[in-house]
């Protein structure tokens, strides 16, 4: 049996399935559509946008061995934006019949005051077929509720049997699927059927009256074909059992300016925060920003080309296009260290006299559109990582993060690492916890002296906050070196 | 509003149990809110819409499962409904999940002062006016400061919650606040290595806000303005101070902060799974014989007052450290049957967390300090509940012999839980009445700076 017998019709196209939801069901075919435009630029504004969102989501919970829950949540809603310069007149509805759509048509218009209506009665709606980089044969959601119980039983066992001083574990299975449809006033229509999936496993270690945490989780835009491609369960398992256990062995970490190592993948939380961020363009365009005014300036160690790219097939952090309907793409935030892009959506691209670069996302329907990043990574380098890591006396080598944090104008930022050792002469030495980095983002980017050449994109697992929204995005990197940084330990 | 919410809920309650379901529990809610951005005499964004939510927990032979939507229309909710039964048999049994003791439910007989009688009488064109205004006198009162964001946010909400044990009852609350963000160039004075320093674009950016359910209680303009301006001003020609161990002063928002970790290890649902370093410490000496540290729902005008919790248990103030001494975890049902307890009706968390004030000043606090940090800013997921260790970057200002000194910033502060409720030593006087966490600032004895 399945959570829930909606969607039955998510097969074939998606732009056809969302097409199906919204116009044949809901009846919002492009009469209606153009009705909504007209009224929200009704007392004019330079465009306006619709965005509307059917999502569904599932989870199963597994605790102390039981099953423990199951839950299904169906959301739908439509955001209707207006903008004028760089004022944006907000309002939405979650009711989708007409009457309630064209009220929130008629609040989100009401901070255009030029007054100067274009006329537009002869729009032309274009629908757009776009690259898809999530194709999904089979969706999660599809699976029946029994094999999504047994999956977790499965990760569960493998935790559990990984080391018999694990005393709890904890699975979450989480499958969502998001029919999305922005409208623009210039008529153009971009449909999307977006999936995610998010499988966590939490294991708690004891020994004696120690007690450590070990988190391991995978996810992304994928369909059945990546639980079916390896067995995650069982990695995803042990994997967590094994970081609980490692840090019941770990030490105090030192503390104090040191080489820092990053291990691959996930140590892209470091870009997310250093200069991820501060690019966002919102915060360069309100000035607010430490890289404000500095682009083609040097502003990293010559051996870091980093990017933003909705584009990663099937990763956590990819859009086919963003949630304002422009295309993404490979961005080049930095290139050999000098300063080349910020990341823009509709109302900085159109500050900057530049095109947007598929940066404008949203949580919901609830919110509108910013600057946010995708997926974020630095190019791959030539040295072997065993190399890198020979080359420090004393430091630390970090593995895997809880998450990170960042002060935009300042570029002061903290991440936080849960694996970690200190290296020796060259040598792991023993595993360290309980620690916090600090640096500068501009600071530690010209401290990046080695870069590997072990390139890896994150498990999907990460999600960014700003302004009170929440989105999915990606991080990777290759083993690197910064030469020093502020350690945090006891 | 609320009258139609709780036939919603009677509906739905009634339905799931013709269908099968043993108990049944839902919840309820719908907030219309109105947000305004300013920046330099202009409107920046301008939002306004009503969201709402409805969640239902089923259950039948200890098994549970949950749905939620943001469409209340039972042509919806029914086949969800439905299809949630079908998912029950598959669950684990678990029989620790009941309803609440129904003779622990009720709502409390006392005014809160939920709601502004003024609230709807305040155009949005008047909001939009006194924003321009607010800026105006923020940006007045130095020419280095520059506008970040000057906001305006309000709401109503409507919340009802009902079981099958009976128990239905709404509630309506507003919310007001309104909030100063600065920035200022930090670029000024030539510091050591900054010839080759690619830091060159620093800034640093503050503010202050105000939050109440009533809009006569938020504060002046010229308040809001003058603690902005002062607080982004005071951050410019931060340095990295030199690793040591120090006392620190937390000010009452890094207060807020270290008390709502605090209270985390206390809920009973981190106390069972072992997520929390108090787990076997109850009745224990845990902190400073000073410290008295209460959960207080049943203040009128608080910002976390309620008189009942989110499974409809009646709110009662409860003691949870007193004399230094650990004395209740926080419960809600579940928890309390995990932990054979009963419910403190902590379903959904704190509602007021309160420490006792003590008898300094602000100023006093620093006083007592010949070198050390006053702590304005945190950094960072360092908190471990499981482990009890505490490691955040830090921002603040530097005390030498008594008085506030230079800004300090790119460090990190560490410790433990343990050691730091050990070490509160002095606590302030003042509190502040923005959050649900009443707290004045206070001091603690020593902490590990990690800096250059």
């Amino acid at each position: 049996m399945k959570q829930s017998s909606f969607l039955e019709q998510v097969n074939g196209s998606t732009e056809a399935t969302v097409g199906k939801v919204f116009e044949q069901q809901m009846g919002i075919d492009e009469r209606v559509l153009d009705r909504l435009l007209n009224r929200a630029l009704d007392q004019g504004g330079d465009f306006a946008d619709l965005f509307f969102e059917y999502s569904l989501r599932h989870s199963v919970v597994m605790e102390e061995g039981i099953i423990k829950n199951s839950a299904v949540a169906i959301i739908s809603g439509l955001g209707v934006r207006v903008v004028e310069g760089d004022q944006t007149g907000y309002a939405y509805s979650e009711d989708l019949n007409y009457d309630a759509m064209l009220h929130a048509a008629g609040t989100a218009s009401a901070i255009a005051h030029s007054g100067q209506v274009k006329l537009n009665e002869a729009r032309r709606f274009n629908q757009q077929n776009v690259k898809n980089h999530y194709p999904v044969l089979k969706t999660i959601s599809d699976l029946e509720l029994t094999s999504k119980i047994g999956l977790v039983q499965r990760a569960e066992e493998a935790a559990r049997n990984h080391d018999p001083r694990i005393s709890r574990v904890t699975v979450a299975f989480v499958d969502a699927l998001n029919l999305t449809q922005v409208v623009t006033s210039e008529g153009v229509i971009l449909r999307d059927t977006r999936p995610m999936f998010r499988f966590n496993v939490h294991s708690i270690a004891q020994e004696g009256d120690q007690i450590q945490n070990g988190t391991a989780g995978v996810g992304g835009r994928v369909g059945l074909d990546f639980l079916e491609s390896t067995d995650h369960p069982i990695e995803v398992g042990s994997k967590s059992a094994q970081e609980a256990i490692l840090l019941l062995g770990a030490k105090q970490a030192p503390s104090g300016p040191m080489p820092v190592l990053l291990g691959p993948a996930q140590s892209g939380i470091l870009l997310h925060e250093a200069v991820g961020h501060p690019l966002e363009a919102d915060f360069n365009r309100k000035g607010t920003s430490a890289y404000s005014g500095r682009m083609g300036e040097k502003v990293a160690s010559e051996l870091c080309t980093i990017y933003d790219a909705g584009t990663v097939d099937h990763d956590r952090g990819a859009l086919n296009f963003d949630d304002e309907g422009s295309l993404t793409g490979e961005n080049v935030l930095i290139e050999r260290g000098t300063l080349r892009g910020y990341m823009h959506d509709r109302i900085s691209a159109d500050y900057y006299k530049l095109n947007p670069t598929g940066n404008g996302r949203r949580e919901s329907y609830a919110h509108y559109p910013l600057p946010r990043m995708t997926t974020t990574y630095l190019a791959n380098g030539d040295t072997d990582p065993e190399d890198i890591i020979r080359s420090v006396k004393k430091g630390v080598y970090c593995a895997s993060f809880s998450g990170g944090q960042v002060d935009i104008s300042n570029g002061d930022f903290v991440f936080v690492p849960t694996t970690a050792w200190l290296v020796e002469d060259g040598r792991f030495s023993h595993p360290i916890k309980n620690f916090t980095l600090i640096g500068n983002g501009p600071d530690a980017m010209s401290k990046i002296s080695m870069v590997g050449n072990d390139f890896a994109i994150s498990e999907g697992i990460w999600t960014c906050g700003k302004d009170g929204q929440s989105v999915p995005v990606g991080v990777g990197l290759p083993t690197v070196l910064i030469s020093e940084m502020t350690v945090g330990g006891m | 509003m609320i009258e139609r919410y709780l036939n919603i809920a009677r509906e739905v309650i009634d339905l799931s149990l013709k269908q099968g379901a043993e108990q049944v529990s839902v919840s309820l809610a719908n907030a219309t809110s109105f947000q305004l951005e300013v920046r330099n005499q202009n409107i920046e964004a301008l939002k306004e819409a009503g969201s709402s939510g409805i969640h239902v927990t089923l259950a039948k032979n200890q098994k549970r499962s949950t749905l939620s939507s943001n469409d209340f229309r039972l042509e919806t909710l029914e086949p969800l409904i439905r299809s949630t039964l079908e998912a029950l048999p598959l669950m684990g049994e678990d029989p620790f999940y009941t309803l609440p003791d129904p003779k622990l439910q009720g709502k409390a007989e006392i005014d809160l002062q939920f709601r502004d009688p003024n609230f709807e009488k305040m155009a949005s064109n008047e909001k939009i006016n006194e924003l321009m205004l607010l800026e105006k006198e923020a940006l007045s009162i130095d020419s280095r400061l520059q506008t970040e964001e000057i906001s305006f946010s309000d709401s109503i909400s409507y919340m009802v919650h009902g079981d099958s044990n009976g128990f239905l009852e709404g509630c309506s609350k507003t919310l007001c606040s309104q909030g100063v963000s600065m920035f200022a160039e930090d670029g000024g004075e030539e510091t050591e290595g900054s010839s080759q320093s690619l830091n060159t674009g620093r800034k640093q950016s503050d503010g202050w806000y105000s939050s109440s359910r009533f809009r006569k209680d938020l504060e002046s303009r010229e308040d809001l303005a003058r603690k902005a301006g002062e607080r982004t001003l005071r951050k410019l020609g931060s340095v990295k101070p030199k690793s040591c161990e120090v006392p620190v002063v937390f000010s009452t928002e890094m207060a807020q902060s270290f008390l709502g970790s605090l209270a985390s290890a206390m809920m009973g649902d981190n106390v069972f799974r072992k997520h929390s370093f108090l787990k076997d410490s109850l009745g224990e000496t845990i902190a400073n014989p000073e410290i008295r540290l209460s959960d207080e729902p049943l203040l009128p005008g608080k910002l976390g007052s309620r008189h009942y919790d989110n499974e409809g248990v009646k709110a009662t103030p409860l003691m949870l450290i007193d004399q230094g001494k650990l004395l209740s975890f926080m419960c809600s049902t579940y928890s309390a049957n995990k932990l054979d307890r009963q419910s403190t009706g902590h379903a959904g968390g704190i509602s007021n967390l309160m420490l006792k004030p003590g008898n300094y000043s602000d100023e006093e606090l620093i006083a007592s300090i010949d070198n050390g940090l006053y702590l304005t800013g945190m950094s960072g997921q360092g908190v471990n509940l499981t482990t009890g260790d505490y490691s955040r970057g830090a921002q603040g200002l530097w005390i030498r012999k008594g008085k506030l000194a230079e800004p300090v910033s790119e460090f990190t502060i560490a410790s433990t839980f343990p050691e730091m409720l050990k070490g509160i030593s002095m606590i302030g006087s003042e509190v502040d009445e923005r959050s649900t966490i009443l707290t004045p600032a206070f001091r603690i004895d020593s902490m590990n700076i990690s800096g250059s």
